[in-house]
């Protein structure tokens, strides 16, 4: 009875995890294809060329730096701003705290669509010219929420008596911010600052109303399609996938090494 | 002792402001505690201890009042900068610096001590608590027992004027707690600080104290050495708070010498060292275990009173013989199970109650 439920419990297990792996798998396969034609739908025998070509196309590769620089300088923002409104939202009682509350999750909660919309309508309003600086304060603003989220979280399950011991103990408020509360809320501030950069690196649609003329990857991969893609972008989605598993591992590495 | 206390609180109030409402958790409390004196607020949970500590660590501020360390003045001064160290009931210890780092934070800080110094005392103050051998585990790997000896490590290390304990015990188990009472007075008679020790756990006040200061309601009730509080209890409360005490009450009928006496009947008396008139209401209590039982009518000049065994309760190294007398009152009588190998009554039984006048104490009088 219990083998059988364990078996069927196993063969569940599998299917899930070829449920999500399997599209990467073929993203990652498409990359080594030696395609002839302007498609990359069949596959045509290994290659590593497209490992060599990679930055062959400029327009491409201008798109992934742009990318990059939108979502380091986005998250760099969000996680210090976030995670100062988490610290409030988590440790201290203020008038407007629960309209600060909804607001986060007004923000988490609205269609990318809606929003996009109408930061388009607003910068227009404002004749504010839309480029890589419009991308990145749209990126902080609907990333920002989701740092604060995990950040209140954190700082809310802190004993507030540790704050008091290090006064106690003659540390400034400086000093107990640095030294206590943030390696404290560290793991909060770090899950904050990856998610930010998830979302930014792959954001489609609010980044497609703020651009203006600025081409991130999402967006070049989106024009693309029409004309065909090229292999050069499975081979950088490869990349990024595989930084972030590297990531992951050390995650976890480091989580082990920290028990033991 | 220093002319100097080593804390002083004069007429300190602290109210707390709540959905527009406004209670008064300290409502004017006088304290003058000394140098190196082993200090405890004791009382029940609501009464201002853990308040009025607060204050002279420096998380809150008194509404109105003043609070001297050492004479000076600190209302206003930020806890960083008074020179006092607490121990918190959680402990507070930094889960993720070792014991060794969680002991060098304060000296750390201020900057008194360069690294080899900073070693120096850490390791020695580690020593103190027995807890060689650690410095490099993290707080989470030791017992509760370890954690409270770390935070005691944490704070004496800088060397504070006075030491303030907030219900230090409560977390720990029965056994544990009483051996670390025994360490509490063993470290502090070895350092020397001044410890103010909050505690609602009238046994470990008793215990560890030089003086007590009996809180109840934002009011000290009492202050005075485990022995005065214990057996002359000054109000009410602290006769109920502090130990079994059993009260009885009734119209002073005559005066014997430097004794009130109450007469309630030709055979039943109740003998008060007190300078109350005749005709006087006094409240008097007596402890449990002052107390005689016996079958027959002793004679001699003290207490007397008149019951029926209500409840036996064996306790192993003694007796508790709860009487109802024939005023109506309950009194709890202590025997010790010295040499009697039988009991000297069971329930049912008609008892006779008597105590010397020196036990016998009128509260307020």
């Amino acid at each position: 009875m219990s083998a059988r439920r364990g078996r069927g419990l196993q063969v569940y297990t599998w299917i899930l995890v070829g449920w999500l792996v399997l599209p990467i798998a073929v993203m990652i396969l498409f990359g080594f294809n030696d395609t002839t034609t302007r498609q990359n739908f069949v596959w045509e025998g290994f290659t590593l060329k497209w490992y060599a070509r990679l930055f062959e196309k400029p327009d491409l590769t201008q798109a992934l730096v742009n990318s990059l620089f939108i979502a380091v300088l986005s998250t760099a923002v969000t996680t210090v701003l976030g995670t100062l409104i988490g610290l409030a939202l988590g440790r201290y009682r203020f008038r407007g705290k629960g309209l600060s509350n909804v607001v986060l999750f007004a923000a988490i909660s609205s269609p990318e669509l809606v929003m996009g919309a109408s930061l388009l309508s607003m910068f227009v309003t404002l004749n504010v010219p839309r480029g890589i600086g419009t991308v990145v304060a749209a990126h902080v603003m609907f990333s920002i929420a989701f740092v604060a989220v995990t950040v209140r979280a954190r700082a809310a399950g802190l004993d507030p008596a540790l704050e008091e011991a290090a006064a106690d103990l003659g540390a400034t408020r400086w000093e107990t911010f640095r030294l206590v509360t943030l390696p404290m809320i560290m793991p909060g501030v770090l899950a904050g600052a990856l998610l930010a950069f998830a979302l930014s690196i792959d954001d489609f649609v609010i980044t497609n109303f703020t651009s203006g003329t600025t081409v991130t990857f999402p967006l070049w991969v989106w024009g693309s399609t029409r004309t065909g893609t090229p292999p050069q972008v499975n081979v950088m989605g490869t990349l990024i996938f595989a930084i972030g598993v590297l990531i992951a591992i050390v995650n976890v590495v480091a989580a082990r090494r920290r028990k033991t | 002792m220093t002319d100097t206390p080593a804390i002083e609180l004069a007429g300190v109030v602290k109210e707390f402001t709540s959905h527009g409402e406004t209670v008064q958790a300290v409502k004017g409390v006088d304290l003058s505690i000394g140098e190196g004196e082993f200090f405890s607020l004791l009382g029940p949970s609501g009464c201002g201890k853990t308040t009025t500590m607060r204050m002279v660590a420096g998380f809150d501020e008194p509404t109105s009042g003043r609070i001297l360390l050492h004479g000076q003045d600190v209302v206003g001064v930020p806890p960083n900068r008074r020179d006092v160290n607490m121990v918190f009931q959680s402990y507070a210890l930094f889960p993720h610096l070792s014991v060794a780092e969680n002991v060098a934070f304060g000296l750390r800080r201020r900057k008194k001590a360069d690294k080899r110094e900073i070693t120096r005392r850490v390791g020695e103050m580690l020593e103190v608590v027995g807890l060689t051998g650690r410095e490099r585990r993290r707080p989470s790997e030791l017992s509760g027992g370890q954690q409270q000896r770390v935070a005691l490590a944490r704070a004496l290390v800088n060397d504070p004027r006075a030491l303030l304990l907030d219900e230090p015990l409560a977390a720990l188990d029965l056994k544990l707690r009483q051996s670390m009472q025994v360490e509490l007075k063993r470290i502090q008679r070895e350092v020397g600080i001044t410890f103010v020790f909050v505690t609602h756990d009238q046994g470990e006040a008793l215990t560890l104290s030089d003086r007590i200061a009996v809180m109840n309601d934002g009011r000290v009730e009492q202050l005075g050495t485990p022995r005065e509080v214990y057996e002359r209890p000054g109000t009410r409360f602290v006769a109920g708070f502090i130990g079994t005490s059993n009260l009885l009450s009734g119209a002073v009928t005559e005066r014997s010498g430097e004794h009130a006496v109450i007469a309630l009947g030709p055979e039943e008396r109740i003998v008060v060292p007190a300078g109350a008139a005749a005709g006087r209401e006094l409240e008097v209590t007596v402890r449990p275990e002052k107390i005689d039982l016996g079958v027959e009518r002793p004679p001699g000049p003290g207490s007397v009173l008149r019951g029926t065994v209500t409840e036996v309760i064996y306790l192993g190294t003694a007796t508790n013989y709860n009487v109802r007398t024939s005023t109506g009152a309950d009194v709890v009588v202590f025997v010790q199970n010295a040499n009697n190998a039988n009991d000297i009554a069971v329930r049912g039984d008609s008892v006779w109650l008597s105590w010397e006048p020196r036990h016998s104490y009128a509260i307020g009088a």
